[in-house]
């Protein structure tokens, strides 16, 4: 047991509720979403964000559109299905209880 | 001296060197090799250049020149490898790891949910280079499909067999993405280190030996026969023989193994495992090239040596495409010729229900292959994959079993009913005649109770043989021997008794009919009738044409002289017609020709 490994398997469990939060508000192209997690100090692989996008939008859970950028190509700008908001709300409950779980226990 | 390139990637205009292109073409393969399993891994590839793409032109717009290695390894860092990909993205793969059996942790997508239900056997949608049978059988194996794909091409020398078997897969393996095999090692072309195609090369690489040794063994036959031959013929032999199997062997070998063409595949060639660090690697050694090609001489022989395999491959496909048309073609005969019997179906056989089950089982024999045919030709044409229901696969090999089954068991009745041989022997009645000489002639006339089964006739012919022996007085006799078969001996008997063989005699002239005619209820039942015409020594035969037409101006009687005497010439005599055969003392006919010295031979009949 390494501690990289720890921390990456600790990690790998909020990536996805994460991207999701980012998207709860507003529509996100992947860039966006990247900036986003990185202003936020979360240590992310860029490579990581596309599988993990697509897996979601294969759950039913995102949806894309494509949108004309000022600067290049069209963007792929990413939002919430119902299912996905559904989904976030599960998953923020989940994430207050163990958040307040490892706060007693480190706290106490 | 470097060269600048111009690249598109994702509609971003890019320009970099040489090297930084080829590392970042590699590290795409890789992604690529990663991704494209997964559900939706085009899209996960096209998001990821899209977004390299951004990353580059941003180091272009603050004033980058071109870009560079180091930029591509910033790249690559920024990105992750494929293996930190997947281990930080997760998702299904990682989270059925340990449930999954050992063969395929790479699996990833929704194929994951069957793989863990219990191991099945799929046809590959991802590793396919026709049907993805091989694909798939290597990965239900766990060895690599290019092996499969040779035991294949082997097993099709065999009259086709591979071929058959391949097509029954097929049709009933569902298709599915099957798991990246874990395998140390996988077997490829090394068209780095080849001489003719590269598969001497790939054994080398896969065995981890000197590409030497498995080119020593392809020319052992060649070697073994031009040293040793001279002295020992048996070793020559061997090199007759074994040349042409050698030659075989590696075409097979050329044509079923994949060129390893990426720097991934090298890799895998080698054994090494697809990483960031291996690929830099191998990119900086220079590219092996086999320097020994480069002489002339040699280089024009082994020019030679590749255009004659090449020929030679030719040749073989040419004769395994046959002999799959064969194949095919055969089965559609047996059905179709099968078919064709169904008119005499009421001769052979004996019951209603037979006749009905044949009917049945040749219908099935035949269509459901042409069936399945065209299902494949269509599925082929159109590209479309989706394989037929199971159950309907499964209903109609069950059908077709069935039919083959209902084939046998009408044969095994008809083999039933011929089972007992009879033969009874009677004498004729011949009124006697004066002359020495007895005409024979044919009959024309039917009887009134029979028909004509025009399909029959021609089998039924050989059913009336005459023979011919010394009699033993002076006098001509007459002595028919019928002979037919059935399920047991009275049947066989009663077979017998109901052959009707109906002659003429019209003072020396017999008029023989030249087949049997079964009456319509009568089944056949191999009835056939021996005629022995007993002949005094001494006097004569005279064989004349039938009066009528219809046999054509060719006829001539089919005589079986006794088969005793003539036993080591061939038995099929023919007597001609308008000839004079004396019988000697010795029992022989000898032919007199058309006017054996005998003055009355025109006045004779006429």
């Amino acid at each position: 047991m390494t501690i990289d490994n720890t921390q990456s398997q600790m990690r790998k469990g909020i990536l996805e509720f994460c991207i999701l939060a980012v998207m709860r508000e507003r529509e996100a192209y992947p860039s966006e979403i990247i900036t986003a997690l990185k202003e936020a100090q979360l240590q992310i692989l860029e490579g990581t964000l596309y599988p993990l996008l697509s897996r979601l939008k294969n759950a039913g859970l995102l949806s894309y559109r494509w949108e004309e950028s000022p600067s290049g190509p069209p963007r792929k700008y990413f939002s919430l299905t119902e299912e996905g908001h559904r989904f976030y709300q599960e998953l923020e409950i989940t994430w207050q209880q163990l958040a307040e779980a490892v706060n007693t226990l480190t706290t106490a | 001296m470097n060269k600048i390139i111009n690249i598109n990637l994702a509609q971003r205009i890019i320009p970099m060197n040489e090297s930084a292109y080829n590392a970042l073409n590699d590290y795409l393969d890789i992604l690529k090799q990663y991704f494209s399993k997964e559900e939706g891994g085009d899209e996960i590839l096209q998001d990821m250049e899209d977004r390299i793409g951004e990353l580059l032109q941003e180091k272009i717009k603050k004033g980058l020149v071109y870009i560079t290695d180091t930029d591509v390894d910033e790249i690559k860092v920024i990105m992750g490898s494929p293996e930190q990909i997947v281990d930080e993205a997760g998702g299904e793969s990682e989270r059925n790891q340990e449930k999954e059996d050992p063969a395929g942790p790479h699996q990833s997508g929704h194929a994951t949910d069957n793989i863990t239900s219990g191991k099945r056997l799929f046809r590959s949608s991802s590793e396919s280079v026709i049907g993805g049978v091989c694909g798939g059988l290597g990965a239900y194996f766990n060895i690599d499909p290019a092996i499969v794909r040779v035991l294949f091409a082997i097993i099709t020398l065999f009259w086709g067999s591979g071929v058959i078997i391949y097509c029954l897969l097929w049709i009933l393996l569902p298709q599915q993405a099957t798991p990246t095999l874990n395998l140390k090692r996988r077997w490829y072309r090394n068209e780095d280190h080849k001489i003719i195609g590269g598969v001497c090369g790939g054994i080398g690489a896969y065995l981890n030996i000197d590409p030497i040794w498995p080119r020593l063994v392809f020319l052992l036959p060649v070697l073994l026969g031009t040293g040793i031959g001279f002295f020992a013929n048996d070793f020559f032999s061997f090199s007759i023989g074994g040349f042409p199997a050698m030659v075989l062997l590696y075409l097979i070998l050329w044509a079923s193994l994949p060129k390893a063409n990426t720097l991934a595949e090298k890799l895998e060639m080698k054994g090494k495992k697809v990483d960031v660090k291996n690929i830099s690697e191998a990119m900086k050694q220079p590219q092996a090239v086999n320097k020994a090609n480069n002489n002339g001489c040699l280089s024009v022989f082994i020019w030679l040596l590749k255009a004659l395999l090449i020929c030679i491959g030719v040749f073989v496909l040419i004769i395994l495409a046959s002999i799959a048309i064969g194949l095919l073609g055969a089965l559609l005969g047996l059905g179709i010729s099968s078919a064709f019997i169904l008119p005499f179906s009421g001769l052979i056989l004996g019951s209603g229900i037979a006749k009905s089950v044949l009917i049945v089982a040749l219908l099935l024999i035949i269509l459901i292959p042409l069936y399945l045919l065209i299902h494949i030709l269509v599925r082929l044409i159109s590209g479309h994959k989706k394989t037929m229901p199971r159950w309907w696969a499964t209903t109609l090999v069950i059908l077709f079993i069935a039919g083959v089954f209902g084939l046998f068991a009408v044969a095994g009745t008809v083999f039933m009913d011929f089972k007992t041989k009879y033969s009874a022997t009677e004498d004729l009645p011949l009124q006697p005649f004066p002359n020495d000489t007895l005409v024979l002639s044919k009959l024309t006339e039917r009887p009134a109770n029979t028909t004509t089964r025009n399909f029959w006739d021609d089998e039924l012919k050989g059913a009336v043989r005459v023979t011919f022996e010394k009699s033993a007085d002076s006098s001509f006799h007459l002595q028919l021997t019928k002979n037919a078969r059935g399920q047991n001996k009275a049947q066989a008997m009663a077979n017998v008794q109901k052959i009707q063989f109906l002659f003429q005699q019209d003072q020396n002239r017999l008029r023989l009919p030249e087949e049997l005619d079964l009456s319509r209820a009568l089944p056949f039942r191999d009835q056939h009738v021996v005629l022995t015409i007993s002949v005094p020594a001494g006097h004569w035969i005279y064989v004349q044409d039938a009066d009528d037409d219809w046999w054509g101006p060719h006829y001539s009687y089919h005589v079986h002289r006794n088969s005793i005497r003539y036993e080591d010439n061939d038995d099929d005599h023919e007597l001609d017609e308008g000839c004079y055969y004396q019988m000697d003392d010795a029992g022989q006919l000898t032919n007199a020709g058309k006017a054996p010295g005998r003055k009355d031979n025109d006045t004779y009949y006429y």
